[in-house]
């Protein structure tokens, strides 16, 4: 029996597990896809936020600031790429004025560092691409950008080395407590533990609401994105937003951590929590939006896309986190509702989900916890001295694999035999970028999948896109 | 392979065998082809489901692996690799439903639809394209429809395909990454480079062949002028390839009325060989319509041809001797002529 089972390995399960692999204790994630960050987690604005958009006294807003504090430092100790390049809130007339005197209060109020207003001067010289109707803007300095999938994985990686075991491709199908003990029943039998941490993201009201009779509501909140070729990543410096409305931040034009460029997201209620398809008439819209682009002077070529996604929210009625133990299941604990600006405030709900969990068990903390864990290897960072003594050592990191990335042989296999190890093709995506490029692995498919099917023998046929029934080829030419 | 470039020639490339290398080189010969255009290129709605492959990379699965893709297929896009997959795909046992093409003709040669999709039986569906794709992990259909003639999907045209894989077969794109880094002066119409007829860039000592220059139909035509190529920049590199000095006969050439571009785009006749192959496609499909050349405002050639179609390259012979015998020459312009 486990003492902590935790529902879902996105970055807020991810998170929990490392802030939780501190102590003595026997822990499990579950998780229904084939890696860690394989639902939102892997498709959002990969934003750090600053904290000033949530509103003043909800719990948003306090996991915002200290998330956004903390992430800058588990940066460096845990080796996921981040960049401090400051948000902007850009007004175009007057009444959008007046909203950024708002937003500088509540950035106030929610103890936001550094935010202030920028005079139309300041800011054209900051972002000299910003359209000329510029009035104003309002600048928050701890505004950041992340590799998403990265900040979840180097989270799992670690928990993983501190002890916390990971169950992929096992989904929770029911859940009873049985006196003082819970049992999961999962596609692959039924898993016990003490508690349970529910991270599940947009299925977290379902699981909730199987223990608990005060019900809560997850409404999936798509937004689909654009995304754009590295040559036109240079457009801003600075995430620029939008004054924002009802449904969200608004659509954003905002460069990536890698120097891409993306347009997105939208915001539209959807029934069904499986579909991260995206639609005709958004991207239609998107691409509207990226032509007008109202808040550059400068035009996006759209003949520079290069992909388009989309993500869901897992909006909670209340429009707040829920972080706590359920009132009425007793070791039942939830992370539910985690929205924008969920992947900021990930580390700090770790942190105040680990404090909850372990006093409840009354954990010890353990000695010889890892803080620190190395990323892959990333040869472009190296001095070429560096570089040729690396390739001397080991071949593979002279091999380009993906040509648009400059991904090499030696990351991918890195990729695959680290802890959590990427067992397809979209985990060896997340993990080196590898096909993340201009020609969307069109031409190192074939290549990886050797790879793979070489690290961890198995035959191609074998190989998936993202486990389950991802195969990508049926079977040899020449047999029926 | 090559990492980089720089203006003053210094190439780096990386292997297994030497590491990171910097060589520096007099002349630079760029051969970098082309790469697939990607789904997301396209803004093609729906899933990202296993299956969805571009028409080169599945030709490399299954000539080069030895694997299936798929085994119900749905082809867009109709350009050579494409229709080429089709008939590949059918022989190795696979049911190829259906090729959706959005321009109202296809972009690939003539004899492969005949004996590709043809000679097989599968329909080319012109003006028609995917809207929606279906399967969470694996493909498990398609939807396309027709497009009106802004390419707009039009409504109440959908047809539903059950298939397993998607081939895309939707256009190449010069790989010119390098290029840009020593800023090479491009053609927006070719995404490849402008050259002279020597096939030499702006940048000087610096040259282009093949599909980075602009994507071809026939590797014939790659060979020529990869051969020009390389001999030009040995003339280069051995001090002997004319220069500035004829500057002066350098004569433009314009791409109008239906002709898209022209390689290459200038002509230096003092340097020049006894002839230049001009290389171009047109913008549309042409029946019994003439190509003709003008001299400044003079017309020098009105060839008919019974068709021309965007998928196959035309071709024009300057000829020295001719040239010089126009000595106040600015302008060649080739353009499509109804009669």
């Amino acid at each position: 029996m486990y003492d902590v089972v935790i529902i879902g390995a996105g970055v807020t399960g991810c998170c929990i597990a490392r802030e939780l692999s501190r102590y003595q204790l026997n822990a499990c994630v579950v998780e229904k896809g084939d890696d860690v960050a394989s639902g939102t987690s892997k498709a959002n604005s990969g934003v750090i936020h600053s904290g000033f958009d949530a509103k003043p006294g909800s719990l948003m807003a306090k996991l915002n600031v200290e998330g956004n504090a903390l992430l800058w430092k588990l940066a460096e100790e845990l080796d996921f790429p981040v960049k401090k390049n400051g948000a902007l809130v850009v007004a175009t007339d007057e009444e959008e004025v007046k909203h950024l005197e708002l937003l500088l209060d509540q950035a106030r109020q929610n103890g936001v560092p550094g935010v202030r207003i920028l005079s139309r001067e300041e800011v054209m010289k900051m972002e000299p691409n910003l359209t000329d109707k510029t009035v104003s803007a309002l600048y928050a300095p701890t505004g950041g950008v992340i590799d998403p999938f990265n900040l979840a994985i180097a989270m799992g990686e670690n928990a993983n080395v501190n002890g916390v075991e990971f169950r992929f491709e096992t989904e929770v199908l029911q859940i009873h407590k049985k006196g003082e003990k819970y049992e999961l029943e999962t596609n692959h039998g039924t898993i016990e533990t003490k508690c349970v941490v529910n991270a599940a993201g947009v299925y977290a009201d379902k699981f909730h609401n199987m223990v608990s009779e005060e019900k809560i509501h997850i409404t999936a909140r798509k937004g689909e994105y654009l995304l754009f070729d590295k040559t036109v990543g240079d457009l801003f410096t600075a995430s620029v937003f939008p004054v924002p409305g009802k449904m969200g931040k608004g659509i954003l034009i905002a460069p990536t951590v890698h120097g891409n460029l993306y347009v997105g997201p939208t915001a539209n209620d959807v029934e069904d929590k499986e579909s991260i398809n995206t639609t005709q008439d958004i991207l239609q819209l998107l691409t509207e939006k990226a032509k007008a682009n109202h808040l550059s002077k400068r035009t996006i070529p759209m003949n520079k896309v290069i992909t388009s996604f989309s993500g869901l929210r897992a909006h909670q009625d209340k429009h707040d986190f829920i972080v706590q133990e359920v009132p009425d299941a007793e070791y039942f604990f939830d992370a539910a509702g985690i929205e924008s600006p969920g992947l900021t405030s990930s580390p700090a709900i770790g942190v105040m989900m680990a404090k909850m969990v372990s006093e409840k068990l009354d954990l010890k903390e353990k000695s010889g916890f890892v803080s620190a864990r190395k990323g892959v290897l990333k040869p472009e960072k190296l001095t070429d001295e560096e570089r040729n003594e690396l390739i001397k050592k080991n071949p593979a990191y002279g091999n380009i694999i993906c040509r648009c990335e400059m991904i090499t042989e030696g990351e991918i296999v890195d990729a695959i035999h680290r802890p959590l190890g990427a067992k397809s093709m979209d985990s060896i995506k997340r993990r080196t970028r590898a096909g993340m490029g201009r020609c969307q692995a069109g031409f190192c498919t074939p290549r990886t999948m050797e790879i793979l099917s070489r690290e961890l023998k198995i035959g191609m046929t074998e190989i998936t896109k993202k486990g389950g029934g991802s195969r990508l080829v049926v079977g040899k030419t020449k047999e029926l | 392979m090559v990492m980089d470039i720089t203006q003053s020639k210094i190439v780096t490339y990386m292997n297994r065998a030497e590491g990171m290398v910097h060589i520096q080189a007099k002349s630079i010969i760029l051969a970098m082809g082309c790469r697939e255009r990607p789904r997301g290129a396209l803004n093609i709605p729906g899933f990202r489901p296993a299956g969805i492959f571009s028409a080169g990379t599945a030709q490399r699965l299954v000539n080069m692996e030895g694997y299936m893709p798929g085994r119900e297929v749905v082809i867009l896009g109709s350009g050579d690799i494409g229709l080429i997959m089709a008939r590949r795909m059918t022989l190795e046992g696979a049911h190829v439903k259906v090729v959706a093409e959005i321009m109202p003709y296809s972009g690939g040669l003539k004899r492969n639809i005949v004996q590709c999709l043809d000679d097989f039986g599968i329909p080319l569906r012109l003006s028609h394209t995917i809207v929606d794709i279906r399967g969470v992990d694996r493909v498990e259909g398609v939807t396309i429809a027709q497009v009106d003639e802004h390419m707009k999907p039009v409504p109440g045209t959908e047809e539903d395909y059950d298939c397993d894989t998607i081939l895309l077969s939707v256009g190449l794109i010069p790989e010119n990454e390098l290029s840009n880094k020593i800023n090479v002066q491009m053609n927006a119409v070719t995404s490849g480079p402008v050259v002279n007829e020597s096939l030499e860039t702006n940048v000087e000592g610096v040259f282009a062949c093949g599909n980075v220059l602009h994507v071809h139909d026939l590797v014939d035509y790659v060979s020529e002028e990869a051969a020009l190529a390389g001999k030009n920049a040995a003339k280069y590199v051995l001090g002997k390839f004319g220069g500035q000095e004829n500057s002066a006969h350098t004569v433009t050439l314009e791409a109008v009325d239906g002709v898209r571009y022209t390689v290459p785009k200038t002509v230096n006749v003092g340097r020049m060989e006894d002839t230049v192959k001009v290389r171009f496609r047109v913008g549309n499909v042409f029946k019994d319509s003439y190509v003709s050349v003008y001299y400044d405002d003079e017309r020098v050639l009105h060839r008919k041809k019974i068709i021309m179609a965007p998928g196959e390259m035309e071709d024009i012979t300057l000829d020295r001797k001719k040239l010089l015998g126009y000595p106040d020459l600015k302008k060649i312009t080739v353009k499509i002529e109804r009669e």
